[in-house]
């Protein structure tokens, strides 16, 4: 279990930079989650901290029960909306770079599970914005983390090819049992997807509004 | 030789320098002595170079080493700062830390940068040695430059430029070739 407990946090100390307060949630192995808000409202902020980036100015995370704060590892791992991937690297060398002895998966296996077999040769800047976020996605599922975070990571793509990246993230997700926490600003990406929706409040520090609880196939 | 050796050492010492703690790395005497050997131009070292070492070929290594170091150093520290931090933290999350970050991250994403010192140490190295042999030298372009301007044949002068210039352009695009041939992935080919 992933627990992020009583986190708050800000920028700016003891100037009124406080952007979060008080957020408490926590996840269960293999589910997916979602967190919303509006632009701003310090989902990113979050996601560096549940990454271990970024140490809250209170609060903790812990992973089954282990403190993580402020301590970034394998244990959870964090796809940005920004492109994370080492461009020197072909796409199987970039898989292969991050498989550890967890991931029950081959460098094969992976590049199929993300439909990029045949692309293993190219580097990143020979693959299109939708098959780089692939690759981000293969990468991640190597380290095997127990809490993968995807911050707005398909946010920079246009409708179609992101709604087509959820749908073979959802396959992905029931297929090797990640436990996923899906940041985005439009509570649309979530359709028919996470198993709960954490809800943000717009007006800071930002706040859990409230945690709502999804049956697969139902949004909202 | 002069330019290999600046080039590895450069490398060597921008990697080094910039897996510095961050207080050392904004320490005022540190960066002292990174910075302030930079100013002085190769031409005002080739004295000291042939009181130290005199006149030969390892004088011209050694002010070549001096022309081509610092632009080599210079890119490869900035370089190794500029990883972009989406790449830095992913790092993190896979723990590659300490000098595996460096010859692991750092390195190859300094490559890019490394090269365009490369490119501009060629060039330094290149009017050093002309420099060197313009001003002690028993042979090469610079010498024949002096002689040539002694015996006032200004048109071997101007062949001798010629030369230089397309020698230093012959350098250049080596390193140019090179870095296309090693750096791939740099070349936007976007299918």
């Amino acid at each position: 279990m992933i627990r992020f407990r009583d986190i708050s946090h800000e920028y700016d100390s003891g100037k009124g930079g406080r952007i979060l307060e008080g957020i408490s949630f926590s996840i269960e192995q293999g589910e997916c989650v979602g967190l919303t808000g509006p632009s701003g409202c310090g989902k990113s902020t979050l996601a560096l901290i549940g990454a271990g980036h970024l140490a809250p100015s209170s609060g903790e995370v812990t992973v089954n029960g282990e403190r993580t704060t402020g301590r970034p590892g394998r244990h959870v791992f964090l796809i940005h909306q920004e492109s994370d991937l080492f461009p020197w690297l072909r796409v199987g060398r970039q898989i292969a770079f991050a498989l550890n002895g967890t991931c029950r998966y081959t460098v094969a296996e992976l590049v199929s599970l993300v439909k990029l077999t045949g692309f293993e040769g190219y580097y990143p800047n020979q693959l299109s914005g939708g098959m780089r976020k692939r690759l981000a996605l293969a990468r991640a599922l190597a380290i095997n983390p127990k809490l993968l975070i995807l911050d707005e990571s398909f946010g920079s793509l246009d409708q179609e090819l992101k709604a087509s990246l959820f749908r073979d993230l959802k396959e992905i997700w029931a297929l090797t049992g990640t436990t996923i926490l899906l940041i985005t600003h439009d509570a649309g990406d979530l359709e028919n997807f996470v198993q709960r929706e954490i809800r943000l409040t717009s007006q800071k520090p930002t706040r859990i509004q409230e945690i709502v609880t999804l049956p697969i196939g139902q949004t909202r | 030789m002069g330019v290999a050796s600046a080039v590895l050492l450069g490398i060597a010492f921008g990697m080094l320098r910039s897996g510095l703690p961050q207080a050392l790395k904004g320490n005022r005497l540190i960066k002292f002595l990174f910075e302030a050997p930079k100013f002085p131009p190769p031409i005002a070292w080739i004295p000291f170079v042939i009181l130290l070492i005199g006149v030969g070929e390892f004088s011209a290594y050694t002010i070549v080493f001096i022309g081509a170091f610092s632009p080599v150093f210079t890119s490869a520290y900035e370089g190794a700062e500029s990883v972009p931090v989406a790449i830095r933290r992913t790092a993190r999350s896979m723990e590659i830390t300490g000098l595996s970050y460096l010859w692991r991250i750092s390195l190859p994403a300094s490559l890019p940068q490394i090269f365009t010192g490369v490119r501009v140490g060629l060039s330094m190295g290149w009017m050093s040695v002309i420099a060197a042999e313009m001003i002690s030298g028993q042979s090469g372009l610079g010498y024949s430059i002096q002689l040539n301007r002694l015996n006032m044949q200004y048109g071997m002068m101007t062949v001798d430029m010629f030369l230089i210039g397309l020698i230093g352009f012959a350098l250049f695009e080596s390193a140019v070739l090179l870095q296309r041939k090693l750096l791939p992935w740099r070349e936007e080919i976007l299918t």
